[in-house]
């Protein structure tokens, strides 16, 4: 039986609990065992935390490491920001000075990173881990909803082109029973970034014309494997509407998509705390399941 | 004399998803604040079409910006070829913000002396913060062949 330690970051328990619940539906009907990773705090954040405090950034990444560690199995990160910062941590950590250093700190915790565990990106686990054959089996609500989808940025940290990165979004969404929307701006940022420096200007350059883009595409939906590039597609929207904007898209995380389409419903997924019209679009599409 | 060592950064927009992310680490790394205005190179985003390219230093050989400067406070660094300004000897002409063909130098009114690019002494920021690594530092040897392959021309 496949196992993984499910390291969920702060915005899917903070902001999008029904992240997590399809993420367990998901993975139990795939037939794998999800362990949670007791003790975990922030990854942190990929940039900011790194640039104020580069050696704080990385001890707490290390724990979060180190207390993987004793589970023994592949680290299964549901956010690309996550997915950056651990990755990038693993790499700094590989320098043997820099490691002793940090051990010395974890020390104190009774821990210690050996560099022994695996970190993967929840796309990537999808799609290496489970032939198309074994998602498509599980399908037993296929919608024909025509889907666009959104990567995010921290998912790009990798040695593929950003432009395969892609593709594997597309290829899973795919793979659960939708219709890719292509609508050119794939590989533009959320802009959640930006809008911490400049929330006008990033609103301008990069939200609205990538959200426009996706309305001109015919999509009816958008997909995302990031918690945070969900949260800033949907807010965004909100604040766009109150500038006379009349796009109001439906954001789910693909993990909701799938646990949709594998016959979850939407009454029970937690989807009302969403701000994208996601449980009424849900609602009307997959209805009410016995 | 060109040194095939020098470090200089390589922007791809093929992999820039303008997350403008490089130009908040160079503003924190060299004032403290997330402030893309106050940055040291800046990422051009067309709205209309999506096109978009980065305005980074290029430390160049014959530095427009450097036989700019009146008073000299411009000057490179020959173990690193990096061009620097030194504020201290700094008027606020602007020269260096008119001459520069790629508009990298800026005038930062609080200080009253130009910013421009350093390198970050080395570690680039803003390279270091690009999750797609559209922005790279490479030595000016690899520059001149992947140049060829993204910008599709030579600067020999």
């Amino acid at each position: 039986m496949k196992r993984y330690i499910i390291y969920l970051g702060c915005m899917i328990p903070m902001r999008f609990p029904s992240v997590e619940k399809s993420a367990r539906l998901v993975f139990a009907d795939l037939g794998a065992e999800i362990v949670d990773l007791d003790g975990y705090t922030c990854c942190p954040d990929p940039v900011l935390t790194r640039l104020a405090e580069d050696e704080f950034s990385l001890a707490l990444s290390a724990r979060n490491l180190a207390l993987a560690e004793k589970l023994d199995n592949d680290l299964l990160v549901l956010c690309n920001g996550c997915f950056e910062t651990l990755v990038e941590a693993e790499e700094m950590l590989r320098d043997q000075a820099t490691r002793a250093r940090i051990n010395a700190m974890l020390a104190k915790d009774g821990l210690e990173y050996t560099g022994k565990v695996r970190i993967r990106a929840l796309i990537d686990v999808l799609t290496e881990d489970f032939r198309p054959g074994e998602i498509a089996q599980k399908l037993t609500k296929i919608m024909p909803v025509k889907v666009a989808c959104h990567t995010g940025c921290h998912m790009l940290r990798s040695p593929q082109h950003p432009k395969d990165r892609i593709k594997i979004l597309e290829d899973l969404t795919v793979a659960t029973g939708f219709e890719v929307a292509a609508y050119g701006r794939e590989l533009d940022c959320c802009g959640f970034p930006a809008s911490i420096a400049d929330e006008a200007m990033a609103m301008k350059l990069l939200i609205t014309p990538k959200l426009d883009a996706v309305k001109r595409s015919g999509a009816e939906a958008i997909t995302t494997g990031c918690p945070t590039c969900l949260y800033q597609l949907e807010s965004n929207q909100v604040a766009m509407k109150k500038l006379g904007s009349d796009i109001d898209l439906p954001v789910f995380h693909i993990l909701e998509l799938m646990a949709l389409s594998f016959g979850h419903s939407p009454e029970t997924m937690g989807l009302e705390l969403h701000r994208s019209p996601a449980k009424a679009f849900a609602t009307a599409r997959w209805g009410v399941s016995q | 004399m060109k040194d095939n060592n020098q470090k200089l950064l390589i922007f791809d927009a093929s992999r820039c998803t303008a997350c403008h992310y490089c130009e908040m680490a160079c503003s924190y790394f060299h004032f403290k604040v997330i402030d893309i205005g106050m940055a040291n190179l800046r990422v051009l985003v067309n709205p209309d079409t999506g096109q978009r390219d980065v305005a980074h230093c290029l430390h160049c050989d014959n530095a427009f910006c450097l036989e700019a400067c009146p008073t000299g406070a411009i000057y490179r660094d020959e173990a690193t070829r990096i061009v620097r300004i030194n504020p201290m000897k700094c008027i606020g002409c602007k020269s260096c913000v008119a001459a520069c063909p790629v508009g990298v130098p800026w005038f930062h009114a609080a200080e009253g002396a130009a910013k421009k690019c350093d390198l970050c002494d080395g570690d680039p920021q803003c390279a270091k913060y690009c999750s797609p690594a559209a922005i790279r530092v490479i030595d000016r040897n690899d520059y001149r062949k992947e140049f060829q392959i993204i910008g599709g021309g030579s600067r020999e």
